[in-house]
C-alpha cells in the first residue's frame, strides 16, 4: 500500500508541476482552500475573489466529501504540499538527520495553530475581499511561477517549512495548514476508522512511531482523531503476524476493508470533481441588474464569448457597459453570468426580449462610449466573438 | 508534391514582409486621409478612411482607437439633430463636444457651444462658448458673449475669461482691473489656472506664479507632468516662463493623493468597495482601460 500511495502522490505532484510549469495553467484555481476563501464573497456578492474560480468550490466539495469518507486522505495522497513535506522528512532521515519528537502536550497546543491561521486568513480575506496573504504564500509562489505580487516573505515561509519538514514530521500540515482546520470537523465524523485489536496488539508502539500526525495508535481502540490522514503507515508498521490493526467503516464495527479502497476513493472523488467542474460549471460571477430585475417581458439569453473578461473587476465593468445610465444603455438587461479567465471568457446575458436583442448587447459591449462622469470617450476593452467592429454601422449602432 | 510547392512557398515567405510593409504604408495613408477629412468636417469620409486603415493594419492601436470613437460619433451627430428633449440634447452635445475638443475640431465645438448658449443662455454655457472663442483667437466675440451676461449671472470664471479676452484684445487696463477684483481663495485648479493666465497677461507675475503653484498642488500626481508641459507651451504664460521663479513653480509637487482605485484588480482597501459594484469602481475601471 505504501508503494501505491507513493505512486499516487507522485502522480499528483507531477500533474501539478506539469500543469504549472509546462502547460503554464492557473493551478490556483484548483486549490481547495481557495474555495473556502471565495465562499463568503460568492454567497454575499455573487462573485469569487480575483484569481479564483468556481473550480475551487468543486475541489473544496471533493475534499470535504473525502474527509467524510476517508478522513484527511487528501493530505496523504493528493496534496502537493503534503507530499513534499512527507518526502522531505524521508530525505532528512536518509541523510542522517534525526527526526525530532515534539512532546504530546506541546503538539496538542501547536495543533491549534492551524485554527488561528484559518481565522486570521478568513477574517482578512472575507472582510477585505482580497487574497491578502497571497504575497507571502509559499504555495502561491510555487504555483504562480514566482508571480509578480510575490514578496520575499513567501520564500522565508517556504524555507521554514522545508527546514522544519527535514527534522519534524510534516510540521506545516499538522500545525499550520488552514485547510486542515477546515477538514477537521468533517474528518472527525469520518465514515472510516483505523481499529486496533487489543488482544492481538503487543503494545510495541511501532504504529505510533510512524504516524505522521503523532496519533498514539497503540493506546487507542479506534482512531477517531480528526488529524488521521488514512496513510496506513501504522498498518504497514504493525507486525504482520499479529495483524492488530485494520481499517474499515465505522459501522458495523467488525468490517474490514482493504486499504486500496481509500486510494480509489481519493482518485474517484477528485476525478469526479474535475469532470463536473468542466462539464457543468456554475458561473463565478453573477450580477442581477438592480434597476431592471422586475422586467415583465420574456427573458432571453445571449450566450457570448468575450475577450477581456479576465477577472471579477473586468466582469463588473462588463455589467457597467450594459447598466450605465446614458443613451448607450441596453434597456432590458436583466442578468450577467460570467466565467472570467484568461483568453476568451463565456458570458451569458439574460435580457428582456421585448426591450432588447442580442445585437444591441453585442454592440453595447464592443463599441466605444462616452463616460459622462469623467467626460471622456473610452474604447471598449472587450471584443465579442462574432461581432464585426469594422462592418457597417448596423441598426444597433445607428439606433443610438 | 512538396518539391513542386517549394518554390511557391519560398516566394511567399520572401514577399511576405514586403506585403506587410505595403499594407502598413497604405494604412498610414488612409489614416492621414481620414484625419484630413475629419478636419474638413467630412465625418463619413473620415470613418471610411479609418476603416480602411484598420483593415490594412489591424494591429495598430491608434487606428483602432480612432476608428472605434468615430464609429460612435457619426450616428451621434445625426441623433443630436433630431433630439428634442433638452436634457438629452445636452448629454449628447457633451459627448460630441468632448470628441471635437480632443480632436482639435474647434469649428465644431464652436457650433455646439453657440447652440448650447442659444438654448440656455446661462453663465456656464457662456463660459464654455467664450473659452472656445478665446482658443480660436476670437477675443472680441468672447467679450461680446461674456458682456451679454447680467451682473448677477457673472461668476469668477466668466470674469476671468472676460479679463483674458480683454488682455488678448489689447485692453490691458480693463483686464488688470478685473484681475485685481478676483478672489482666488476658493478657486479650484481649473479656475486658478485661468486666473494665472490672466495675471500673466497683465504682468502681475508674482500673483500668477502663486496661483499656478496652488493649481499644481491641486492637480493629481499622475496628471501633473503633462500639465506642466502644457503650461510651458501656453502662449498666455510666456511672460511667466521667462521669470526666474518659474523653475521653482515647476518643481511644485501635488498635494493630492493619487486615486487608489485599481480598476477592479485589487479592491481590498477601497473605502467604496461595498458601494462599488457597477458604479464608481466600474467607471474608474473603464477609465483605466483607455
Amino acid at each position: 500500500m505504501k508503494t501505491t500511495r507513493r505512486l499516487i502522490q507522485l502522480a499528483f505532484l507531477t500533474l501539478t508541476v506539469v500543469g504549472v510549469f509546462v502547460v503554464r495553467g492557473n493551478a490556483e484555481r484548483w486549490c481547495p482552500f481557495g474555495g473556502v476563501e471565495a465562499l463568503y464573497g460568492y454567497v454575499t456578492e455573487g462573485n469569487v475573489l480575483c484569481a479564483l474560480a468556481v473550480t475551487n468550490f468543486f475541489m473544496l466539495g471533493a475534499v470535504l466529501v473525502l474527509a467524510l469518507l476517508v478522513r484527511r486522505a487528501f493530505c496523504a495522497y493528493a496534496c502537493p504540499i503534503g507530499t513534499i513535506s512527507e518526502w522531505l522528512g524521508v530525505a532528512g532521515r536518509r541523510v542522517g538527520l534525526r527526526t525530532r519528537l515534539v512532546p504530546a502536550r506541546a503538539d496538542a497546543y501547536l495543533r491549534k495553530g492551524k485554527y488561528v491561521v484559518l481565522a486570521i486568513i478568513l477574517y482578512f480575506t472575507w472582510t477585505l475581499g482580497e487574497l491578502e496573504f497571497r504575497a507571502a504564500d509559499p504555495c502561491y509562489a510555487l504555483i504562480s511561477r514566482h508571480g509578480e505580487d510575490i514578496t520575499l516573505w513567501a520564500y522565508v515561509v517556504a524555507g521554514l517549512i522545508v527546514v522544519g519538514a527535514l527534522v519534524v514530521t510534516m510540521p506545516f500540515c499538522r500545525w499550520l495548514c488552514p485547510l486542515g482546520a477546515v477538514l477537521a470537523p468533517f474528518s472527525r465524523l469520518g465514515f472510516t476508522r483505523i481499529r486496533r485489536d487489543a488482544e492481538a496488539c503487543s503494545g510495541c508502539a511501532r504504529c505510533t512511531s510512524v504516524c505522521p500526525t503523532a496519533i498514539p495508535v497503540h493506546m487507542l481502540d479506534e482512531v477517531r482523531a480528526a488529524r488521521c490522514m488514512t496513510c496506513f503507515n501504522c498498518l504497514a508498521a504493525c507486525p504482520p503476524k499479529r495483524g492488530a490493526l485494520s481499517w474499515g467503516p465505522a459501522r458495523p464495527r467488525g468490517a474490514k476493508w482493504p486499504p486500496w479502497i481509500a486510494a480509489m476513493a481519493v482518485l474517484i472523488v477528485l476525478s469526479a470533481a474535475v469532470t463536473w467542474a468542466y462539464v457543468a460549471p456554475f458561473p463565478s460571477f453573477t450580477r442581477v441588474s438592480p434597476d431592471r430585475a422586475g422586467a415583465a417581458g420574456e427573458p432571453a439569453v445571449a450566450r457570448l464569448r468575450v475577450d477581456g473578461v479576465t477577472c471579477r473587476g473586468r466582469a463588473t465593468l462588463l455589467a457597467y457597459f450594459l447598466e450605465r445610465d446614458d443613451e448607450f444603455a441596453v434597456d432590458g438587461f436583466l442578468k450577467i453570468e460570467a466565467w472570467p479567465g484568461p483568453g476568451r471568457a463565456a458570458v451569458d446575458i439574460t435580457y428582456d426580449a421585448a426591450l432588447a436583442d442580442a445585437d444591441a448587447i453585442r454592440a453595447a459591449l464592443s463599441e466605444a462610449y462616452f463616460d459622462r462622469a469623467t467626460e471622456t470617450w473610452r474604447v471598449s476593452p472587450f471584443a465579442v466573438e462574432g461581432y464585426d467592429a469594422l462592418g457597417g454601422l448596423g441598426p444597433a449602432v445607428e439606433g443610438l | 508534391m512538396l518539391l513542386r510547392l517549394f518554390p511557391g512557398l519560398v516566394l511567399m515567405l520572401a514577399l511576405a514582409p514586403a506585403v506587410r510593409a505595403d499594407d502598413a504604408a497604405k494604412a498610414a495613408d488612409e489614416y492621414a486621409r481620414g484625419q484630413a477629412l475629419l478636419k474638413a468636417s467630412d465625418f463619413n469620409g473620415a470613418l471610411a478612411a479609418y476603416t480602411a486603415a484598420v483593415k490594412a493594419d489591424p494591429a495598430n492601436e491608434t487606428y483602432r482607437h480612432e476608428h472605434a470613437l468615430l464609429r460612435r460619433v457619426v450616428p451621434l451627430r445625426a441623433k443630436l439633430l433630431k433630439q428634442r428633449d433638452a436634457e438629452k440634447w445636452q448629454a449628447l452635445a457633451a459627448a460630441l463636444r468632448s470628441y471635437y475638443a480632443d480632436h482639435g475640431l474647434l469649428e465644431e465645438v464652436l457650433r455646439l457651444d453657440e447652440e448650447a448658449y442659444a438654448r440656455s443662455g446661462d453663465a456656464d454655457t457662456a463660459a464654455m462658448l467664450a473659452d472656445t472663442q478665446i482658443r480660436m483667437g476670437r477675443d472680441a466675440a468672447a467679450v461680446e458673449t461674456l458682456g451679454g451676461l447680467k451682473a448677477d449671472e457673472q461668476t469668477a470664471q466668466t470674469r476671468t475669461q472676460m479679463g483674458i479676452a480683454l488682455a488678448h484684445a489689447g485692453r490691458t487696463d480693463e483686464a488688470r482691473a478685473i484681475a485685481s477684483g478676483l478672489a482666488d481663495d476658493k478657486a479650484g485648479p481649473g479656475l486658478l489656472y485661468d486666473m494665472a493666465r490672466l495675471n500673466s497677461l497683465v504682468a502681475d507675475n508674482a500673483k500668477a506664479l502663486a496661483q499656478l503653484t496652488r493649481c499644481f498642488e491641486l492637480t493629481r500626481p499622475s496628471r501633473l507632468a503633462a500639465f506642466k508641459e502644457y503650461t510651458k507651451a501656453d502662449k498666455d504664460m510666456s511672460g511667466l516662463v521667462a521669470q526666474a521663479d518659474f523653475a521653482n513653480v515647476l518643481a511644485t509637487e501635488s498635494k493630492l493623493k493619487e486615486s487608489d482605485c485599481s480598476g477592479g484588480t485589487s479592491c481590498a482597501k477601497c473605502p467604496s468597495r461595498d458601494k462599488c459594484a457597477g458604479s464608481s469602481g466600474a467607471k474608474t475601471a473603464a477609465k483605466d482601460t483607455k
